[in-house]
């Protein structure tokens, strides 16, 4: 009997909490939902033009065009010669579909963009990319975090970093920076992770504020 | 059980794990519930279920989530229902360290645990084993609730105390129905 009540209960606390939560789903004015990662455009057919046939060459991944830089690996002329030998360059290894890689990040960072750490606060206390700023998605929805966004002019790139591979961070902050309504449209990913971008020498400030790799 | 053993208990051991666990349990809801957005993220993260073919389930979790944590720990605190709300923070608390594990198992998940929003109660926002003894500490007084109910000091005692009043239509008889059934005699 005892047992009986209390399990009607518990399913009574369930299906109300779940009738609030779907009631608050209805009113909340920002939708909750997750913007998936967009398809890499791959080119898996091409015209030949001396036989107007198509032929099916390796497949050719569009990234974002970006004027690179060479922050102090092999230049292009060196890759070429090595083009069939492995390991390849670490900066120019990929990242997940439509992220930058070390190399092209680099080269933003050398124009100019700005650079947000998704990654845990403590993680970010302990060292981050030079100039970096802390902007994990929660705190772009805070007020202190939409202030410290809304000093960056809307029109310059934005790079966010975070562990690299999996993680999530860096695709939610996008997310959350895009909808902020104070109009970025050049928002990209390192697909690399902070890790990789110190072993590669770059620009890393540290808890003491002493900035090491090659400067900026 | 003596009266007077049970008063103890009820004043020195079921009021204050049932309001300090409800509290805990509020709190926790209200840091979840004012940033709906960062908990489905947070879910998204453990990657228990593939958010690309599950993302209606997650964004329904991160609403109802909360929801049932608030409700669970409002009736804790208020001691009504408290067998029925311990049993389901019970569960909540079980399957919560169910997705603890699966994150620190499965090395290339690196995951925010979100438990309380953005506050970092005892443990750091990471994902790690302070969260799953964080809540095994937590089941301690839930499994005790469930045990014991939620004493003399509560809501369900006073309905309960109500509903055992002498019938004025029955001659004395006392209407037992409902008694104990949030552990009132324990």
């Amino acid at each position: 009997m005892h047992l009986c009540t209390t399990t009607v209960r518990v399913f009574a606390i369930v299906g109300l909490g779940s009738m609030i939560g779907v009631g608050h789903a209805l009113v909340i004015k920002n939708p909750v939902g997750f913007r998936r990662a967009p398809a890499p455009q791959i080119d898996d057919q091409t015209i030949d033009p001396t036989t107007d046939q198509t032929v099916d060459p390796m497949p050719v991944v569009h990234t974002p065009e970006v004027a690179i830089a060479d922050p102090g690996g092999p230049s292009n002329d060196e890759q070429n010669a090595d083009a069939g030998s492995f390991p390849i360059d670490p900066l120019d290894i990929p990242g997940p579909p439509g992220t930058l890689t070390l190399r092209e990040a680099y080269a933003l960072y050398d124009e100019g963009a700005y650079f947000v750490d998704a990654r845990h606060e403590d993680e970010f206390n302990e060292s981050h990319i030079a100039t970096a700023l802390f902007l994990p998605a929660p705190r772009v929805r805070s007020k202190a975090g939409l202030d410290e966004l809304s000093m960056i002019p809307p029109e310059v790139t934005i790079v966010i970093y975070c562990v690299g591979g999996d993680c999530d961070a860096s695709e939610n902050a996008k997310f959350a920076i895009e909808r902020s309504g104070l109009g970025f449209t050049d928002v990209r990913i390192m697909g690399r992770g902070f890790e990789h971008w110190v072993d590669a020498g770059l620009p890393v400030e540290h808890a003491d504020g002493s900035v090491t790799g090659d400067q900026p | 059980m003596s009266k007077k053993t049970g008063w103890a208990e009820s004043i020195l051991f079921q009021m204050p794990l049932r309001v300090g666990l409800g509290g805990v349990f509020c709190i926790a809801a209200w840091t979840k519930i004012g940033d709906i957005q960062s908990f489905a993220e947070a879910i998204k993260g453990f990657q228990v279920v593939d958010a690309d073919s599950y993302e209606h389930l997650i964004v329904f979790g991160a609403f109802a989530m909360p929801w049932v944590e608030m409700i669970a720990g409002v009736l804790l605190v208020l001691g009504l229902w408290t067998r029925a709300s311990a049993v389901t923070i019970g569960v909540l608390l079980v399957l919560f360290m169910g997705a603890l594990l699966h994150v620190i198992f499965d090395d290339s998940i690196s995951a925010d645990c979100s438990c309380f929003g953005d506050l970092s109660v005892v443990c750091s926002s990471s994902v790690g084993w302070c969260q799953v003894i964080r809540d095994l500490v937590l089941l301690v007084p839930t499994v005790y609730l469930i045990w014991r109910g939620g004493g003399r000091v509560g809501l369900d005692a006073l309905v309960s105390n109500r509903s055992s009043q002498p019938n004025p239509g029955s001659s004395g008889h006392y209407v037992s129905e409902g008694v104990d059934e949030d552990g009132l005699r324990g």
